[in-house]
């Protein structure tokens, strides 16, 4: 079953990661996931939740996902979503896979607020979600 | 791409339950989702009888003993295998539990087909303890299968 979260846990809050060139503040968040196995679209099934859940978000434009993903150059604020190894998947013996990423959610944004508070939507959008199957 | 011969990872062992005993004798259907490790084991118990004249010991085994089947299950309350209803005559584990059926089980290895690498018992479901995690982790359940009466090891009776 494909897109299908059995949870995406949050595994810290959101913490100020850096400051980038362009002089935006950068959050981080980290989260554990364990998915139904096939699960390739991890990036984009975040991006999706968290649009669900009511952030702003339109991917291209204040979304990106891979390392590949030209950074605007604006004020943002800008939400990364990038897939982490994880751990090893779990299974049964009849078959059924889990797969367990993780993944990391960062945002760049002027002022520290924004950037701030676009941080604490996207924690509270993904953490906690359990048993859901992304459309 | 064929099989290793000799040593075999155990991933893919496999217990199977008569959902209706009542119905027609060995039709198995595998228990859903099963994790973690599987064990079962077998023994004789033990009497001394070391006769006072003697100062080494001697020993009496008796019959051949069952362990209880201990295995775990990704629990879903509505699988075949799993579910507690006791509506008509086919019953999952907890269902079997609440209805003390007897009914044929199989464990089979890997590669294990009729009549190789294969047990074949009756017995009843002693124990079904489901845990629902508040944080982390799938809902689960840990199962015990007592066996009682003759048994298969691949084709051969154990009486």
């Amino acid at each position: 079953m494909a897109n299908c979260y059995l949870e995406i846990v949050a595994v810290d809050r959101p913490f100020e990661f850096d400051v980038d060139d362009n002089g935006r503040t950068v959050f981080s968040i980290n989260f554990e996931v364990v998915a139904v196995w096939p699960n390739d679209n991890l990036e984009e099934n975040l991006v999706k939740i968290a649009q669900d859940a009511g952030v702003s978000l339109t991917l291209g434009t204040n979304a990106f996902i891979s390392s590949t993903a030209p950074i605007p150059t604006g004020d943002g604020p800008y939400v990364f979503v990038l897939a982490q190894p994880g751990i090893g998947t779990l299974e049964t013996h009849n078959g059924n896979k889990q797969e367990r990423p993780s993944a990391q959610v960062l945002v760049r944004g002027k002022p520290f607020t924004a950037a701030r508070a676009r941080a604490f939507e996207m924690f509270r959008a993904l953490d906690g979600v359990r048993n859901l199957q992304v459309a | 791409m064929a099989q290793c011969s000799g040593v075999q990872s155990g991933h893919g062992t496999t217990i199977a339950i008569e959902l209706d005993p009542t119905g027609a004798q060995g039709v198995f259907t595998t228990i859903a989702q099963l994790n973690g490790d599987i064990s079962w084991g077998f023994n004789r118990p033990e009497e001394d009888v070391t006769p006072h004249e003697e100062d080494i010991d001697s020993w009496v085994l008796g019959v051949f003993s069952r362990d209880p089947l201990n295995f775990g299950i990704n629990y879903i309350f509505n699988a075949p295998t799993h579910q507690a209803t006791t509506v008509g005559s086919s019953h999952g584990l907890l269902g079997k539990l609440r209805t003390n059926d007897c009914f044929g089980f199989r464990l089979r290895g890997p590669a294990g087909a009729d009549g190789v690498d294969e047990w074949l018992a009756s017995g009843q479901v002693q124990a079904f303890n489901a845990t629902s995690p508040v944080r982390v982790g799938a809902r689960t359940a840990d199962c015990t299968i007592r066996a009682s009466g003759p048994m298969l090891f691949d084709g051969e009776l154990q009486d």
